[in-house]
Formats: C-alpha cells, structure tokens, sequence
C-alpha cells in the first residue's frame, strides 16, 4: 500500500517535471505539443476511490497550471479526464473483470487494450484543453486538427515511455 | 431531507466533480480579466525559481547565438559613441547636455521561460518589483518588439508575447507614414497580421514596419518586422499585410523592458482631458 502511494508520488513529480521543462518546450511543425502528464489519471490504481482520482486530477491539473501560467485551464481538463476514467474502465471492462490486475497499465492489459483506453481518456483531455484555450469555435476545424495531432503525439510517447519502463524491469 | 442527503451521497462523484469543474471555470474566467490574478501565475515565486534553476542549464546551448548577438550589439553601440562622431564647430551648432532630459531607461533582463506554441504565449523574466518593473512596461530585444509586461512579484515578471491574443501594436509603415495595428491570428510564431491598408499606397514586400510614435509603451521606431505578402481583401479598398517578425520568439535569452518615464504624466494628462473636467 504504502509502496503503491511513494511510487504514484514519484510518477506524479516525474511527469510534472517532464511535462514544464522538456515538453512545453518541444515545438513539432509550429504547433503541435504533447501532454503527457495526463498518463498519470490513467495509470492510478484500480482500487483507488473515486473522490480521490477526482481530486488527485484537480491537484495535477492545478500544479501544470501553475507552472505554464494559464490558471484554470489544464484543470478543466484534467479533471474532465479524471472524471471520465471511472466510465472508461467500465465500459472497457474485460469479460472476465480486472480480477488481480493492480494498475491498468500496458503490461497488465495488453497492447490494444491499453490503446483504446489511453487513446480515448487522452482524446477527451486534448479536446477539452484545446477548445478551452481557444475559449470560442470559430476556429473550430484549425482547434480540432490541433488537438488531434497533439493527442497522436502524446500516444507515441506513452508507449515508447511504456515499453522502455518494462524493458527496463525485465532486466 | 433524508432522501436529499441520500441523493447527494448517491451521486456524490458527480457533484464533487461539478463542484471542482466550476471552480477551475471560476479560476480560469478570472484569469481572463487583465491584471486580475496575482495568487496563480508563472510569476509565482516558487515555479519562478524552479524554472530559473532550469534555464541556468539551457543557457549554455545558447552561448554561441547569444555571444554573436552582444558583439553584434556591442558594435552598434560603438557606433553611437561620442568618439564616433565627427563634432561640429561649436559656434553654429551649440549643444548643451542640459537640452536632454531622459525618457526612457532600458532594463537588461533574462528569459527564464517561454512558450511560444500556444493561442496565447508568455515570457517569464527574472526581473521583477525588486528593480522597478511594472505591469505594462513594453519589452524589446536587440532585434525587435517582443511583448508586454502583464503580472509582476517580487523578483518575476510575466511578458505577454506578441503571439497573444490581447497584444496589438500601433505600428507604422515610415515611407508613408500610415499607422496600423498589428496583431497575431494564432496560427504561425513567425507572422503577424496589419488589417485595414489603403491600397492606393504603393507598399512592397520586405519594406520595414516600425512601432508608432503614438504608443506609449515602445519607444516610437522600434523595428517590428518585414512586409511578407501584400493581400487585399476581396470587395474592399483595403490590404491585409503579412508581417515576417524581425524577432525569433522561439529562441529569446535576452530582453530589455522599456520604462517610459514621463508614460503615468502623460497617462494622467490624457485622462483628464478625455474623462475629467
């Protein structure tokens, strides 16, 4: 348990930190930014309380906000994201249940699994995070697009972050 | 009232998340009122000096560029020199020092972060009250505009960059002497927009845009950038310009904030002459 929590502590630095000082500053073909720092909603475990995944989303969303200098912003959408995920898991629920899975990560779901999940969580956090940055639609298709590739970005390096963390247990 | 806790202890999930969507809303509406929020910002003291233990590192990357740059600035400056100038006979031309009065005083200060991919981007420096920077003081590089000042701490300011969507810049063409406005419509870091020229001015691509003596922020003749294409707008006796920024916003490391001194006179003047009696 206690193993559980410093290990989400460190995750939760480690992406706060990845996130404010190498990512926002990655500029791929003008504008496109991946957020990678939402991975940890995804990744908390199972057993985890409801109230806390929402409060835990707050608290993240907050301390990027606090450090890219646009209050309110990611914290809309981090806790859309932390909102979502309890019916995300649900409806993607293997037939069989999560029976002794701990943490929905790739290792323990599998790899379309996985995809789908992180795929759809992240979907709706960059739709979110875009429309609310634009805070207007007339730009609807340009924003749209925008967050698309941003969230094909984020995707690629979830997983290259993913497989590299498993290689680097196995050893 | 037992069913009505019983209802909210139901649905308990939705309601805190209710509960906190409205307040990151309630945060972020703030935030949008200019100058309002000083409790959450990138100014923050504590983020602040995260981010400048992390650009201590990034400045050797840029040691090269930002060497070239001083030398470059360095010989401009020689040039300014009084050693530089030839000096005229005294009797037709009399100059006295007591004829100038400073009005403006530039401030040599760091970028310690910067954002330049948003709809909306920002500037930290490590420039703060502490040296007498005050929300609204213009920002300029050796090259060129770069923005102005918005939050201010103790030892940070927050630069809003050309590249938001609350900066506009009374600019100038000087051949002709026609004002504009320049803007950025959000889509590349490298071009703003100038809306509403006349076409009877026979304006080319590449001619040089400057800030306008009516602001109060720059320095009037400032370079903002180059002319890149030259539109006009369908139906109408007007041009869009596209204007190149003579600035590279991706890669600042050094900036100066501009303080205008005689700007809360002249602030003041125009105030009660507009809205006093």
């Amino acid at each position: 348990m206690v193993n559980k929590i410093i290990s989400n502590l460190f995750r939760f630095v480690g992406l706060t930190l990845l996130q404010v000082l190498i990512l926002d500053n990655i500029e791929i073909s003008g504008y496109i930014n991946p957020y990678i720092y939402i991975l940890f909603i995804a990744l908390l475990p199972l057993e985890t309380p409801d109230w806390l995944v929402l409060v835990l989303g707050f608290g993240l969303g907050m301390t990027i906000d606090l450090f890219s200098g646009t209050p309110g912003m990611h914290t809309s959408a981090t806790l859309l994201g932390a909102f979502s995920r309890k019916f995300l898991l649900k409806y993607l629920e293997p037939r069989d249940g999560y029976s002794s899975v701990e943490t929905p990560d790739l290792k323990n779901m599998g790899i379309r699994w996985f995809l789908v999940y992180t795929g759809l969580l992240f979907l709706i956090h960059h739709l979110c995070l875009f429309y609310v940055e634009m805070f207007r639609f007339s730009e609807f298709f340009r924003t749209f697009f925008r967050a698309i590739s941003s969230l094909f970005f984020t995707l690629l390096f979830t997983f290259l972050g993913q497989l590299l963390i498993n290689a680097w247990k196995r050893k | 009232m037992k069913n009505l806790i019983l209802f909210f202890t139901r649905y308990y999930y939705f309601f805190l998340f209710l509960f906190l969507e409205l307040l990151a809303f309630l945060i972020l509406y703030q935030n949008n009122n200019y100058q309002q929020t000083k409790i959450v910002n990138a100014s923050n003291q504590i983020t602040g000096s995260v981010l400048e233990s992390f650009s201590t590192v990034q400045e050797y990357f840029h040691l090269k560029a930002t060497n070239d740059q001083l030398a470059r600035e360095n010989a401009a400056l020689r040039n300014h020199m009084r050693t530089s100038f030839f000096i005229l006979p005294e009797k037709e031309n009399p100059v006295s020092d007591t004829a100038f009065k400073q009005k403006y005083k530039f401030l040599v200060a760091e970028v310690v972060n910067a954002t330049s991919h948003k709809r909306n981007n920002f500037f930290t420096l490590n420039r703060g009250a502490s040296s007498g920077i005050q929300s609204g003081m213009g920002v300029i590089a050796p090259s060129g505009v770069v923005g102005i000042v918005k939050d201010v701490s103790e030892n940070f300011c927050t630069v809003m960059s050309v590249l938001h969507d609350k900066v506009a810049i009374p600019v100038i063409m000087p051949r002709y002497r026609e004002t504009g406005i320049l803007k950025w419509d959000g889509s590349d870091n490298r071009f703003g927009h100038v809306p509403n020229i006349p076409t009877h001015l026979d304006l080319k691509t590449r001619d040089t845009i400057l800030t306008s003596p009516s602001s109060s922020i720059f320095p009037s003749g400032v370079l903002v950038g180059t002319i890149e294409e030259i539109t006009q707008v369908q139906g109408n006796t007007f041009n869009n310009l596209k204007v190149r920024f003579s600035t590279d916003l991706k890669n600042l490391t050094h900036v100066y904030v501009v303080n205008y001194l005689f700007k809360s006179e002249q602030d003041n003047l125009e105030s009660k002459s507009i809205y006093g009696q």
